[in-house]
């Protein structure tokens, strides 16, 4: 008995190093473990989902992802094509319409999706690639989303003629000055292409940038019954 | 090192060949080893991320003292309780959170001459909230922790207590924010409603005899 509390105590004795060894790697698997987001920076969406003629509509199923910001392509935002894209955050419109959501900022992914999945007879709507700037406050400065029906638009291609060095960063449609509808446009090849509502005005909103310079700009396209191109020289 | 050790043996000592020394005369400062150990339920009160977009699920806590001081037992605490995703929507899509807090605290029996006491017990701390999705730590907050609670025991022996109690727990997390939801995610509040055991180190005979139980 004795015996075998003395070789205990040996063993234990030369195991102390190792023992050590292990004490002190222990801080590393802290630092390994890394946090995706940053919980004391929460940002908010708030708004209201409307139909074309300002009427509430429930229901409407609302979610928010997180995407990869290109710094040096401000335009290019590439969800939905992101691989690890995250869903932060999702809801449902009430009974007004309303929606409210908040997240935290994820590190790295500086620019959000807000995807609004229409109830049927409605378009899909999606704010793409909100940045840190479309943010006041913390805030998505979107008071209104209006939601149409297929009917109710029509196609709009945008067609890129570049004519100088300048390259375009960032394009979007802004349906009208009174509501911020951002509705980001997606690149195919040289194409934009979105659904933009019938008989009405929408804001072409662009940026370039030459010579480190950045300049944003802002057309306003009437848009009629039919598809149309129009053709961005920039 | 040595020196700082060798500096606690003695105060240790001290304390302690002072308590056996004269029994009958009032210790203001005793050596009084107190360790407890409890379950709790955490109900998160209020408007905010604990309270709506999670539901508690269990808590455990643990804390303890070694002195009395003028009957007052300032001590060391940890607990931390787990909460399921409810709402996903102000939360955040993460399916866990973790609430844990360290604090120094300070309990006071009120001693009604039987098996049973009552401690009333303030504590101030750091607090840490984690949102999780499986075990992966997605996001992290952390903040100031205040807390007031009511314990009451029973005594099964000198050295061994159950006791029971509710603590209310005040969180302040650092949080930027929009201003409409602001507190939503900076306040934290927590009503915690404990069972656990506690056990001492020292007979309670001896520390009666002492004469500074109330």
């Amino acid at each position: 008995m004795k015996l075998r509390s003395t070789s205990y105590g040996r063993l234990r004795f030369a195991r102390l190093p190792q023992i050590r060894n292990l004490v002190l790697l222990f801080p590393l698997f802290f630092i390994s473990c890394t946090i995706g987001y940053d919980g004391t920076e929460r940002l908010l969406v708030q708004t209201k989902v409307v139909d074309s003629q300002g009427n509430p509509i429930p229901g409407v199923e609302a979610e928010v992802f997180s995407g990869r910001y290109d710094e040096e392509r401000e335009g290019y935002y590439d969800f939905p094509f992101l691989s690890d894209t995250d869903r932060i955050s999702f809801t449902e419109s009430d009974a007004n319409g309303l929606v409210k959501m908040t997240f935290p900022k994820r590190f790295g992914y500086t620019s959000h999706t807000v995807r609004f999945d229409a109830p049927e007879g409605y378009l899909d709507f999606s704010i793409n690639g909100a940045i840190e700037s479309d943010f006041i406050a913390y805030k998505l400065n979107v008071d209104e989303v209006i939601l149409y029906r297929e009917e109710e638009t029509t196609g709009l291609e945008i067609e890129l003629n570049q004519q100088s060095f300048a390259q375009l960063v960032s394009l979007y449609v802004r349906q009208s000055a009174e509501t911020l509808n951002m509705n980001r446009l997606y690149q195919t090849n040289q194409f934009y292409h979105d659904r933009v509502p019938k008989n009405s005005i929408i804001t072409l909103v662009y940026t370039v940038v030459s010579n480190g310079l950045r300049q944003t700009n802002e057309v306003q396209i009437a848009i009629a019954d039919q598809p149309q191109t129009y053709t961005l020289t920039y | 090192m040595k020196k700082l050790v060798f500096s606690l043996c003695i105060f240790c000592g001290f304390l302690m060949n002072a308590q056996s020394g004269d029994s009958t005369s009032v210790k203001p400062i005793r050596l009084n080893p107190v360790m407890r150990i409890n379950g709790y339920y955490p109900m998160a009160t209020g408007d905010n991320m604990l309270s709506k977009s999670y539901r508690p699920n269990f808590g455990v806590g643990y804390n303890m003292s070694m002195v009395t001081i003028y009957g007052f037992r300032p001590g060391i605490g940890v607990n931390r309780a787990s909460y399921s995703l409810k709402d996903p929507s102000m939360g955040g899509d993460f399916q866990n959170a973790n609430f844990t807090a360290l604090y120094f605290m300070a309990s006071y029996e009120v001693d009604f001459g039987s098996d049973f006491g009552l401690y009333p017990e303030v504590g101030i701390g750091y607090a840490w909230l984690n949102q999780r999705t499986g075990s992966v730590r997605k996001a992290e907050m952390e903040g100031l922790d205040l807390r007031v609670g009511l314990m009451a025991d029973y005594k099964f022996t000198d050295f061994f207590s159950i006791y029971t109690g509710v603590t209310y727990e005040a969180t302040t997390l650092d949080t930027r924010a929009h201003a409409s939801v602001k507190d939503y995610f900076s306040q934290a509040r927590q009503v915690q409603f404990c069972l656990g055991f506690q056990f001492e180190a020292k007979s309670r005979k001896s520390l009666k005899s002492g004469g500074n139980r109330k």
